[in-house]
């Protein structure tokens, strides 16, 4: 719960005002140094923070809302006509959704009724409606009079007089939503009336982004290509070319993947000369793709390049089966000169200069200069054990102990204490460390190197395995689990995201420098390396880039931001926005004609009795010499009301092309879909299969032959919601130029 | 460590009207206050409670809050500030800080890193110890880097005078406090 800042000078707190105040007095810089070093960093738990956010926006959301001050349907037609209630009755009141008409004329007990989402423009798509009366209702009649535009299907109870309406589907994201109750239907057990219909209006939160683009395709599955079979094989690293360097057991009598007797023979893309020429014996062997193992040493625990390249360091085992044997040798290994040798096996090794090496045991680091004289000695901690080192020229060491992990800077010998931190690994460029959450064994922690006490936490897929294995790579921007099924798992640290997969079975893995390239061993001693793919991309014919400013422009709108929208337009483009938008999003896009060409619709959400108003706009989207998008061309319709009935949100292919996708407001009515969609090629009409998915309120259209140039899709006035309710208008749009 | 003037005016006037952006400000700043609230109780639970108890304050009163006058920030921090006053206000204080800290007992040595978490929170119950001025001052300043400037922003004095707040804290805290090297690793000859 201390801070893991970076490391100043001895002589500064870091802070240069500090480091002003107290710089002519050391004994006083000497206590802020101290107090900084030790200043609290709590973690800010995810789960408070999002609580706490929740509850303060929906407090908010309270307070502005105007339905603490707006009337739909006001009883006694004034408000002062409520004022000597007081002003708790005032609040409760402020929201009643009734009828209208005078004081004089409404018998007392007629039913009101309150919302307390009504006016509300981002409530949650999953939260239920409620809708509370003043007396008992008939709720037969309340039910069957009960009305949700768009069409949505619900189900219904009542908790005393206030009727629960649950959406059977999360509602679309980003919509406006009406709420009617039949004015007949709002009828009360005594067999009062209201004398007009309940009514009132929300819109739902704009998450996830609205976008043409599907969700994200299954990540892609790793390929890996063998290099070679060892027994008992251990990755110690990579060299400057990239070539892994192992050590192991290697042997050609026998196939590859026999664990009893394990084949060195190179894989199948490898020459056979390569397969004829091996060595067989125990082992430190340099494997690269297509090449013959190179043995460079005797088994060995550990080894490391010299920072000029010019030499490599080697811990072997001992022949007395304890300790190491310490030497360096030219990179090919040749040349070798005994150093020294360790009371201890070594783990690791480093080196800190041209001339030394520290080496790392799991209680001691012994320092040695390539004279073999023997410098320097750190043990650990009390109850804890070295497991690494880490960072530019392995200035810093990781000890582990039972419930935590430490980190030490072997210069200053400071050290930070990582709480329910263990197999600790660190990217090699000394910026970033991840670990596995000893408190919860499907967390992946990740921190910079001065961000240590607030780690992010990476939670692997709910069909993963526990943690077993980390490793992380040269820039810290990905790192690969192997879970407890031998299953690896590659993560982006920033995004959380599942960049690729790979059933395995994988023992350990490991990053080549270069970061495009893993090495991966499995439980039998086959190590075999695999390209990283690049992550899922966009549909093939839409950059990405033109999709957020097509996004990004819509948004502008809606906040009616005209600084970020004349940023976001080429010379000359005209922006003209229609006043008073509530919500807005991009239906489609694809290409046309050289350029980009985006449908969106703007909103006006409905207000008292008025349904909601609609813009539709057509954006022309192109790159300039720069690569830099701009919205070239805009078309912008007048506002005019929004007819009932489904409208399609979003339509666009999926990122692989024979599959395109519609989504609607609406539920629909399942059985008039499969007739209603139709995409053609020019004039060539293309074979489909309908899908529909009700949770998504999505029809998926998988195309039955390929797909051309030209290709359009169109869905007919036949399709129907859950209501009855016709496609609003008919629609069609250009998928690829 | 603060949002520019400009943006954070615009978005605090946003949030007078749109809860989502009042969201955004809590985004910004959630850590920060707690990072704060945190270093002046050294109890998680009670910082989170307090760390509620000032957005809720800040959600309640952002209507009133004018632009003209000091920063949002300074102005949030000013209700985190009063909150953590109000907390004390409302315990017992500890009499003594090794009995406060449960450190008295020396008898048993404990593990290394809880010596250093005890080191730290000995260190910094240094500062609970000092004038009301000085310790928010010193937390502010050591807990969250706040420039002096800003710090004088939060407590309505002159930049001249937080200097002299931080001063006269950290020659209390020095009073208080033994000097204390403890290395973490033990450092020993070459055993060969």
């Amino acid at each position: 719960m201390t801070r893991g800042h970076t490391l100043p000078p001895t002589s500064s707190t870091g802070d240069a005002e500090l480091d002003a105040l107290f710089g002519n007095d050391p004994e006083l810089l000497a206590t802020a140094r101290r107090l900084k070093a030790a200043a609290p960093e709590p973690v800010l738990d995810g789960q408070f923070r999002s609580r706490l956010r929740a509850q303060l926006v929906d407090e908010a959301k309270r307070q502005l809302s105007p339905s603490r001050r707006h009337w739909w349907h006001r009883r006694g037609g004034t408000l002062p006509a409520f004022g000597l209630l007081g002003g708790g009755l005032a609040l409760v009141a402020a929201s009643l959704v009734l009828i209208l008409g005078s004081p004089s004329a409404e018998p007392l007990h007629a039913p009101a009724a309150t919302a307390a989402i009504a006016n509300n423009p981002s409530i949650d798509p999953a939260e239920a409606i409620t809708v509370s009366f003043n007396q008992p209702m008939d709720k037969t009649a309340v039910v069957a009079g009960l009305h949700l535009q768009p069409a949505a299907a619900v189900t219904t109870n009542w908790q005393g007089n206030t009727l629960v309406v649950t959406p059977l589907h999360p509602l679309a994201a980003n919509t406006a939503y009406t709420v009617t109750i039949d004015q007949a239907a709002v009828r009360s057990v005594n067999g009062t009336t209201a004398t007009a219909a309940v009514r009132f209006s929300f819109g739902t939160a704009p998450t996830p982004t609205p976008s043409p683009i599907p969700a994200p395709a299954a990540p892609p599955t790793l390929v890996p290509t063998p290099l070679a079979g060892l027994g008992s094989p251990v990755v110690l690293g990579f060299d400057q070319h990239g070539s892994v360097i192992v050590s192991g057991h290697l042997d050609t009598t026998t196939s590859p993947g026999d664990s009893a007797t394990p084949d060195i023979s190179p894989p199948s893309s490898a020459t056979p000369s390569a397969t004829q020429s091996a060595v067989v014996a125990n082992g430190t062997y340099r494997l690269a793709a297509n090449a013959t193992p190179q043995r460079i040493g005797d088994a060995a625990g550990a080894v490391a390049h010299s920072p000029d390249g010019a030499h490599l360091a080697l811990a072997t085992v001992a022949e007395a089966g304890s300790g190491s044997s310490i030497s360096i040798a030219n990179p090919d290994g040749s040349n070798p000169k005994h150093l020294a040798g360790t009371t201890d096996t070594a783990i690791a090794l480093t080196w800190t200069s041209s001339t030394t090496i520290e080496v790392i045991t799991a209680q001691r680091i012994e320092s040695f200069d390539t004279n073999g004289s023997h410098s320097d000695v750190l043990t650990a901690t009390a109850g804890e054990h070295f497991t690494g080192i880490g960072a530019a020229g392995g200035r810093f060491v990781v000890s582990e102990a039972s419930d935590h992990s430490r980190v030490t800077d072997l210069f200053s010998k400071t050290s930070w204490v990582l709480p329910d931190a263990a197999a600790v690994v660190w990217s090699a460029d000394g910026t970033t460390l991840a670990w596995r959450n000893a408190s919860n064994s499907r967390i992946v922690d990740i921190a910079d190197l001065d961000q240590l006490s607030r780690p992010a936490g990476l939670t692997l897929p709910d069909n993963a395995g526990s943690i077993g294995a980390l490793a992380i790579d040269h820039t810290g921007t990905e790192v690969a689990v192997v879970d407890d099924s031998t299953r690896l798992w590659l993560l982006g640290t920033s995004s959380g995201a599942v960049l690729a997969t790979f059933p395995g079975p994988v023992a350990s893995a490991g990053f080549a420098p270069d970061a495009d390239q893993i090495v991966l061993v499995d439980r039998v001693g086959n190590v075999s390396t695999s390209a990283i793919p690049a992550p899922p991309a966009a549909p093939a014919n839409v950059p990405a880039e033109a999709l957020t400013l097509a996004n990004s422009f819509v948004a502008g709108q809606i906040r009616g931001d005209s600084t970020t929208l004349q940023q976001l337009v080429g010379p000359g483009v005209d922006v003209t926005t229609p006043r008073g938008l509530s919500r807005g999003f991009v239906v489609s896009i694809a290409p046309s004609n050289g350029r980009m060409e985006a449908q969106a619709r703007l909103i006006v959400d409905p207000s008292g009795s008025h349904g909601a108003t609609v813009a539709d706009e057509t954006l022309t989207i192109g790159a300039d010499s720069t690569g830099i998008y701009h919205v070239l061309a805009l078309q912008t319709g007048q506002l005019s009301d929004q007819p009932s009935g489904p409208h399609v949100i979003h339509a666009g292919l999926g990122r692989d092309p024979s599959v395109v996708r519609v989504a609607f407001d609406s539920d629909l009515d399942a059985r008039t879909v499969s007739g209603a969609f139709g995409i053609t090629s020019g004039p060539a009409s293309i074979p489909v299969v309908v899908t529909y998915d009700a949770t998504s309120r999505t029809a998926t259209l998988t195309l039955l032959s390929p797909a051309g140039a030209g290709l359009t899709l169109s869905v007919a006035a036949s399709l129907r919601d859950i209501s009855g309710q016709a496609l609003a208008h008919s629609y069609s749009v250009t998928l690829t130029s | 460590m603060t949002l520019p003037r400009a943006y954070e005016d615009q978005l605090v006037e946003r949030a007078k009207v749109d809860a989502e952006a009042f969201g955004e400000l809590y985004d910004y700043y959630v850590g920060q206050i707690h990072r704060f609230v945190y270093s002046r109780l050294h109890d998680p639970a009670a910082a989170e409670d307090v760390t509620s108890e000032v957005f809720l304050k800040a959600l309640r009163a952002v209507g009133r809050y004018k632009p003209s006058g000091p920063p949002f920030s300074a102005w949030l921090y000013q209700i985190a500030t009063n909150a953590v006053n109000d907390h004390y206000r409302s315990r017992k204080p500890a009499s003594d800080i090794d009995t406060a800290l449960g450190i008295a007992d020396r008898a048993t040595p404990p593990d290394e890193h809880v010596i250093q978490s005890i080191e730290a929170r000995r260190v910094w119950a240094a500062i609970d110890s000092l004038p009301r001025a000085q310790r928010t001052a010193m937390a502010l300043k050591l807990g969250n880097d706040l420039k002096l400037a800003q710090i004088g922003g939060i407590m309505g004095k002159s930049e001249g005078a937080i200097k002299l707040l931080i001063h006269r804290g950290m020659a209390g805290v020095r009073a208080r406090l033994e000097v204390d090297t403890s290395p973490v690793g033990e450092k020993v000859e070459a055993a060969r």
